[in-house]
């Protein structure tokens, strides 16, 4: 992953692939916790009169 | 009240002592620090990431995040909401950059980028305030301990600390991380089965038992008000915890150290997102247990104190006032549990029934709240101590009503919460001391074993020191809320550091300056106005570090700017 002046044209596909990496990742973390939150959401909601 | 059974008490015993042998079976083969400290960088990410866990969850969370569940309910989950979306942000800034760089400390990254000046000063603030709060760990549990089973505090400490200094000083970080996986697998064990425990034994169904709770306000978890003084509200969590996230997880040593010693970025990344996953459920039941309790004691009759120390002394000294107390204490929870169990009768019977029998049971319930009130103002005024006794409910309520074993497995993953945090304290007190001052400043260069012995001294040396502030941790309480309240200041101010640290343009006396700036910006919102809750203090740090930081380097310069990217490979 080290990043200087000499780095070969071959890091660009590398970084691309980071992003795609890093938006799934970002996206199943935060999917679960819109999950879990909807959840005590529906606790909250369900048992306080 | 009543003692534990043997049977417990041999459950706790043998799991000490399997940790600690375990630990120094694991000191075969270190041979030089980067082992010691490091691991060689060659720990799993499952076993990373559990140390993460592990290292974060003290035995605070499991005897005072339940009993704050108990008292006030689930609305301290809001404090984490900010987490996952830190760790996001984490894999993809600075644990690229530290983990690339191969330092040992997140400060050695800082003197690279930088200049000595900062990297000192960080790691000295980083010492200061872990070394204090390391005796506070030790400290919390072993506070109650000696209140509910009547040993001196200093026994208490020793239990825990003994064990955790010997396989933390000797098996390094390999013993610490091994250990912190399988208390960490204790814990959850523990938790799930207390909850389970107590859904078998309370007497209404789980959702009548859920109504009741709510009934009282302790399911509300999420409160939308903007308000900057109120520490527990969606945004602080969201946007305060995630500052506050950041400088834990990207810049306290304690955590660093964990990811440090992972095989690659993609693993130390992954170690993390482990904690992204799973912080908010496994909080949310830590919280439930207290909420459970809660409701158990509406069928059972619960202590009017929870502190046996206290409630032995305001006894002996005004036994009419306490009796008076008793008697009306004892009549308020006989009415609650009549109304509690009406709730359940009119549920069965439909909505309509269930409302003026859920009102009905509020104010039972809201009798019985002044009855302890009362209580507990008369310990304060009797014994003169704060008489706040919520991190007692839950050891009572282990101790008394747990079923044998359990009690002890409870127990054993209160003392391994704590032991975990504890370990991971040291290990990373020690390789800040070692690689920030001794290595640096002292001697550079020099054979392996050594730095090793040296490793082992420092590792031993903050043992004692935690224990000896563990153990007088009543007579200077003041002290150390001074030195964690002055920790408090430097939190956001050092995450701002970092920051600084990506940005190219940054230089060496922008950051310096910029520090000293952030820690004056958090005091001045501490002490003066605005006043504002202690979560949104890592936000003004952070801001205020890196704009002051970056007009200094604007306007003053200090030295050529070096590249975030060459600190990193040089």
């Amino acid at each position: 992953m080290s990043v200087d002046a000499g780095t070969p044209p071959v890091e660009a596909p590398d970084i691309e692939r980071d992003r795609r990496r890093f938006r799934r990742t970002l996206l199943k973390v935060m999917s679960v916790q819109v999950i879990a939150l909807v959840l005590l959401w529906l606790l909250q909601q369900r048992y306080t009169p | 009240m009543r003692a534990m059974h043997p049977l417990n008490w041999l459950v706790v015993v043998g799991w000490l002592a399997y940790v600690a042998i375990d630990g120094l079976r694991r000191a075969r083969g270190t041979k030089h620090i980067e082992g010691y400290f490091l691991a060689n960088r060659n720990l799993p990410w499952w076993a990373v990431g559990l140390s993460v866990m592990a290292t974060q969850l003290s035995a605070v969370t499991m005897i005072g995040t339940t009993g704050q569940g108990a008292v006030d309910g689930m609305r301290f989950v809001q404090f984490y909401f900010g987490l996952p979306l830190a760790m996001v942000i984490l894999g993809v800034t600075l644990v690229p950059f530290l983990h690339g760089a191969r330092v040992f400390t997140a400060y050695e990254y800082l003197e690279r980028r930088f200049d000595a000046k900062t990297r000192s000063l960080t790691a000295f603030l980083f010492l200061l305030s872990r070394g204090m709060s390391c005796g506070t760990i030790l400290a919390a549990p072993a506070v109650v301990f000696s209140a509910i089973f009547g040993w001196p505090l200093g026994w208490c400490v020793l239990l825990m600390g003994v064990p955790t200094v010997l396989y933390t000083m000797i098996g390094g970080v390999q013993a610490v991380t091994w250990a912190d996986v399988k208390q960490m697998v204790l814990i959850v064990v523990a938790i799930t089965a207390v909850v389970t425990v107590l859904l078998l034994r309370i007497p209404v169904s789980p959702s009548d038992a859920l109504h009741l709770a709510g009934a009282t306000g302790r399911l509300r978890v999420f409160d939308f008000s903007f308000s900057l003084e109120n520490t527990y509200t969606f945004w602080s969590g969201l946007i305060g915890g995630t500052f506050l996230m950041l400088s834990y997880f990207g810049t306290d040593q304690s955590q660093v150290q964990r990811y440090l010693t992972a095989r690659s970025v993609p693993e130390a990344r992954s170690s993390l997102l482990i904690s992204a996953y799973w912080k908010i459920p496994l909080q949310a039941l830590v919280l439930l247990i207290g909420v459970l309790v809660f409701v158990f004691y509406q069928f059972e009759a619960p202590p009017m104190l929870y502190n046996p120390v206290q409630a032995k002394t305001v006894r002996e000294r005004q036994p009419a006032a306490v009796a008076a107390l008793q008697t009306r204490y004892d009549a308020a929870v006989a009415a609650r549990r009549a109304a509690a169990n009406a709730v359940s009768v009119a549920r069965r019977a439909g909505d309509d029934a269930a409302m003026p029998a859920t009102i009905e049971y509020r104010a039972r319930d809201s009798a019985v709240t002044r009855v302890r009130g009362e209580a507990l103002a008369l310990v304060e005024r009797t014994t003169g101590e704060p008489s706040k006794d919520v991190n007692y409910i839950i050891p009572r309520f282990v101790v008394e009503q747990l079923p044998i074993g359990l009690a002890g497995l409870f127990i054993a993953g209160v003392m391994a919460a704590a032991m975990s945090a504890i370990a991971a304290e040291l290990n990373s007190l020690a390789t800040s001391t070692v690689i920030d001052f001794y290595k640096r400043w002292w001697r550079r260069e020099g054979p392996d074993a050594h730095f090793l012995a040296v490793s082992r001294g420092a590792t031993a040396m903050w043992g004692v020191f935690a224990c000896i502030v563990a153990t007088y941790a009543a007579r200077i309480g003041s002290l150390i809320e001074v030195v964690n309240r002055f920790g408090s200041f430097f939190y956001g101010s050092i995450l701002g550091v970092f920051l600084l640290a990506m940005i190219p343009r940054a230089r060496a006396m922008g950051a310096f300056v910029g520090l000293i700036a952030g820690m004056a910006a958090v005091a001045a919102v501490n002490f003066g106005a605005p006043r504002v809750s202690f979560l949104w203090h890592n936000v003004v740090g952070a801001v205020t570090v890196v704009v002051a930081g970056m007009l200094v380097s604007a306007v003053m310069g200090g030295g050529a700017p070096r590249a975030a990217a060459e600190a990193r490979v040089s």
